[in-house]
């Protein structure tokens, strides 16, 4: 940023801001003069600024001053009539405040400048995250505003040793990030650990959390997540509550969390607000969506090219029999239908509303029943990638996981049939097996009686219980 | 850091190590003795090898060679990393051997052989403590799959041939059992000086699996088990869910391919670990 | 390891191209590789054993499944595999096979012949069934329109199978006439007849000792 300047000179002082601000016309000073002759410049941008709080507890007051000349104590301590104004001294810092929507006062005789807090840039207002619906439970969600957000937690959790701990990244964003923990709960290891890494980054812009997700986490090259990320401020509470940290990155409505576990990927956000038998068979179908997901394609590729003699004998006819003159192999024709898939659902997910539905009805529907009686395809392919695709939505953040190990596994049936399935599996589990995030094991809690920190794993106990029982990030067993 | 391996997850590889066997084990009644006998010998033998570590202070095999002269420990660690090689290709050989026979004809041996190795390199260079903690939950699973199986096949068997099975009583040892003593220098690595329980647990349960497999052929197949290739695989097949999975020994083959893979892996780590140590110039190689 | 991903592509194109010399057959690519058997009858003729084999093929999804029947002629059991094995494109796939009908003359003397080549396929169950058929030949056993079911030979299958279980007919399957054999112990077969109105129907068992000998149960 710019070196300046300012002397006790109001029109000097007016100049400098003039100077840097030169080509942008949003940069509005307006000077106030009071009977008195007490002479003030207030310097604020268009647009980012609530007029009404200028006009009435800054302009106003001045105005009718009585004084001739006031200190920037003064100026904001019994003349501006704001709840948060402060003497600024380091000028740079005036800068991004007023950048951010603040106001500055500077005052003739005067070489600090006055910054009022003014922000009133229009705003999304808080909704339920579309991709993090709740059936119970609390419907807000973070919006882009960082203070909105860090509010939003603060609200849920009413304690002292909930602890904010700001920084400003990104050499031109300047982006304001938040490492949100509650001390004496969070592991000291974990929030250093944090705060090096968010140290390291060497960006020149953060425009969403994700920019800060790819910079920390751990495993780059793991489709699994090693970061949490959630749009809803009560998940972020419960994190918190569990000893984790939260990332609050301004003008993004998506929170990090760290450390992540696999055992979380599989907890629906509304896990803990419905009744204990109904979460925890919930938990138990959404893992066995996943499981199925990954592997029915191989499963039946498997099944099909090495060991028919698992099927019942009319299920075989009946398969052979739809593979009658269709003309690519069955491998080949999953390869392709589950390709074919990603694309409609790309092109789904990035399609406005109505268009999107009707698309996936003629894509899906229309295109697959007309493509399996045109013998373009055979139908139980068409069932096998259905299948999978319609279970790998239990779980949304595996998803981009089971994407990837559906086509690994795939491979590996198709060489080795359920020999290579079964060691492809076998593989992942190693992968996870050796997978870090934050330093905390990515199986935890569920490897059957290894590590296990908690008693609330696949099947989520009362919260009755969980006082004591409840995972704590970083802890041994209780 | 040094790699730590739980009592539970050394006591867990222990058993896998020993149920690799399961697909080519010998199916005569003597046989079956002395898997029996072999087990509780071995047992034993663990046992007392933990114990007289923990009496002297010594964590492990590694630390055992090289508190004696180095003229005696590193030739003894070569030896310990040759035979862990050596277990590792036979490994390969029978099970590229087994596939070749019972279901992929197509795939020339040497593909399938390099299937396990790629396996086992993967999981070996990711050190013991992951390797072992992966032979935690597939213990779990192929001991589950393996009692299924010895379960639903239990109506076929014959119980004459199990009344004649006392007078084939013997004290043999089975070799098979003398490859658990380099699995067993390798898994008691922990922090701590090596606990008995778990991993003695461990040789039992692998053994006494080991045992009923062969047993459960045995009973089953009778004489006709001479006829057949792989009669502990073939008679895994004897039983029917209605129509469905009839002939069911793939997936029980799958279990103990599993534990197969875990055992090649375990014996790269042995080996790359003895060579390292045995070997300084080694060290600077990554995994 | 991207250059080591791209092996990846090339060795599953290979996957299968290999010729097989294993006598297991494999499901790969088309469907029409292999030909799924129900049933087989066994029989002898002037010194030649002659085979029919049942097999069964659905020709659309929504299609019935349908038996065909083929003989071929050789002069001992593996010939007789082979040769059916190379008349067709396709290659028999006796996974699916449950029962194997053979002639009286058969069960007392080659038993063991045939059990060892039938063993030596990895694509037969060890849960095979073998029946003897009494006042016709095997093949018209096996060809007999059944009420039950379209294809004669399952239909076969099912009813031996709930005959043993309600035990009147003696479990043996295949596996276990193989260790009786062995033992020199004496076997028990299921024998099926034609009944008045051309149905096969089950009758009583027969007890085929180590030498040939028979008695019926």
């Amino acid at each position: 940023m710019a070196e300046i300047k300012f002397t006790t000179s109001l029109e000097h002082n007016i100049q400098v801001l003039k100077n840097i601000f030169k080509d942008d016309n949003t940069f509005i000073t307006r000077k106030a003069k009071s009977k008195n002759g007490l002479s003030c410049a207030v310097c604020f941008f268009d647009g980012m600024v609530n007029n009404l709080a200028i006009n009435q507890s800054i302009i106003r007051p001045i105005v009718s001053c009585y004084e001739s000349t006031v200190t920037a104590e003064t100026l904001a301590e019994t003349i501006i009539q704001i709840n948060d104004s402060i003497v600024q001294t380091d000028l740079n810092k005036m800068l991004s405040a007023m950048m951010y929507g603040d106001t500055v006062i500077l005052t003739e005789g005067e070489s600090r400048p006055v910054v009022v807090n003014t922000k009133g840039f229009s705003v999304r207002s808080s909704s339920e995250p579309d991709n993090e619906r709740v059936l119970r439970g609390p419907r807000e969600g973070f919006t882009e505003v960082f203070m909105t957000n860090l509010s939003m937690i603060r609200r849920r959790l009413n304690d002292s040793r909930l602890k904010f701990s700001f920084s400003r990244m990104a050499t031109h964003s300047q982006t304001a990030v938040c490492l949100c923990y509650i001390e004496g709960v969070t592991d000291d290891k974990l929030v250093k650990e944090i705060k090096k890494r968010l140290n390291n980054i060497d960006l020149d812009g953060i425009l969403d959390a994700n920019y800060i997700a790819e910079c920390i986490r751990d495993e780059q090259n793991s489709p699994f997540p090693t970061l949490g990320t959630t749009e809803r401020p009560d998940v972020v509470a419960a994190k918190l509550l569990e000893g984790r940290v939260a990332i609050i990155t301004d003008g993004s409505p998506v929170v990090l969390t760290a450390p992540c576990i696999l055992q979380e990927c599989i907890q629906a956000n509304d896990d803990y607000y419905l009744p204990v038998m109904q979460a925890s068979l919930a938990r138990i179908i959404r893992s066995a969506g996943v499981l199925l997901s990954i592997i029915i394609p191989a499963l039946y590729i498997a099944l099909l090219y090495y060991h028919a003699e698992l099927l019942p004998t009319r299920m075989l006819l009946a398969i052979t029999a739809a593979q009658k003159g269709v003309p690519l192999p069955p491998l080949w024709e999953i390869f392709m239908l589950l390709i074919v898939f990603e694309i409609l659902k790309e092109a789904g997910a990035r399609t406005p509303g109505v268009i999107g539905s009707t698309m996936s009805i003629v894509g899906g529907l229309v295109l697959g029943q007309s493509a399996v009686s045109a013998r373009i395809i055979s139908a139980p392919a068409v069932i096998i990638v259905a299948i999978a695709a319609v279970t790998g939505l239990a779980a949304p953040k595996l998803q981009n996981a089971a994407l990837y190990l559906r086509f690994v596994l795939l491979v590996c049936s198709a060489l080795f049939g359920l020999y290579g399935l079964i060691l492809g599996l076998s593989s992942v589990l190693l992968h996870l097996c050796a997978l870090h995030s934050c330093s905390v094991p990515y199986l935890l809690n569920l490897l059957p009686r290894v590590n296990a920190h908690t008693e609330d794993r696949a099947i989520r106990i009362s919260w009755r219980q969980m006082k004591n029982k409840r995972f704590i990030a970083g802890r041994g067993k209780k | 850091m040094r790699d730590t391996l739980f009592p539970r997850w050394q006591g867990a590889f222990l058993a896998v190590f020993l149920l690799a066997d399961g697909l080519y084990l010998e199916t005569s009644p003597e046989y079956i003795v002395s898997f029996f006998v072999s087990t509780l010998i071995f047992a034993l033998v663990t046992f007392i090898y933990l114990r007289l570590l923990a009496y002297f202070n010594i964590r492990d095999f590694e630390a055992l060679c090289l508190k004696i002269p180095s003229v005696v420990g590193k030739p003894l660690l070569i030896i310990v990393g040759v035979f862990a090689v050596f277990v590792l290709i036979l490994s390969g050989l029978r099970l590229s051997k087994f596939w070749q026979i019972t279901a992929f004809p197509a795939i020339p041996q040497y593909l399938s052989m390099l299937v396990l190795f790629f396996v086992a390199w993967r999981a070996g260079r990711r050190g013991r403590t992951a390797v072992a903690m992966w032979a935690y939950p597939t213990a779990y699973l192929c001991i589950f799959i393996v009692l299924l199986s010895l379960l639903i096949t239990i109506s076929n068997s014959s119980a004459e041939y199990a009344m004649n099975l006392p007078k084939y009583f013997s004290f043999s040892i089975s070799p098979r059992f003398l490859y658990l003593i380099p699995a067993l220098l390798l898994c008691t690595q922990t922090e701590n000086l090596p606990t008995t329980k778990h991993c003695t647990i461990g040789v039992i349960i692998g053994g006494l699996g080991l045992t009923l497999i062969s047993l459960r052929a045995y009973l089953v197949l009778g004489l006709a088990c001479s006829k057949v290739t792989y009669p502990c695989f073939a008679a895994a097949g004897v039983f029917s869910v209605g129509d469905f999975l009839q002939r069911g020994e793939v997936i029980f083959a799958c279990a103990i391919v599993l534990c197969e893979a875990v055992r090649s892996s375990l014996m790269l780590t042995l080996a790359i670990t003895c060579f390292r140590s045995a070997i300084p110039a080694l060290r600077k190689f990554k995994r | 390891m991207k250059k080591l991903l791209l092996l990846i592509p090339c060795i599953l194109m290979l996957a299968g191209c290999q010729p097989i010399k294993n006598k297991r057959v494999e499901l790969n690519q088309n469907a029409g590789q292999i030909l799924p058997i129900s049933a087989l009858a066994i029989d002898k003729e002037d010194d030649l054993y002659k085979m029919t084999i049942e097999s069964i093929r659905q020709d659309s999804l929504d299609g019935e499944v349908t038996p065909e029947y083929f003989t071929v002629k050789a002069d001992d059991f593996s010939k007789l595999f082979y040769n059916a094995d190379m008349m067709f494109a396709s290659r028999l796939y006796l996974s699916h096979a449950s029962v194997v009908i053979i002639s009286e003359e058969i069960a007392r003397f080659d038993i063991d012949k045939l059990i060892d080549s039938l063993i030596q396929r990895p694509d037969v169950r060890l849960t095979l069934r073998i029946a003897v058929s009494e006042s016709a030949s095997p093949d018209e056993i096996l060809q007999a329109p059944s009420v039950t079911d379209g294809i004669p030979g399952m239909a076969l299958s099912s009813l031996i199978e709930k005959r043993t279980k309600d035990q009147t007919f003696k479990d043996f399957p295949m596996f276990r006439i193989l260790d009786y054999r062995l033992n020199g112990r004496d076997i028990a077969l299921p024998v099926l007849i034609l009944s008045d109105d051309g149905h096969a129907a089950p009758d009583s068992s027969i007890i085929i000792s180590k030498d040939g000998g028979i008695k019926y149960a």
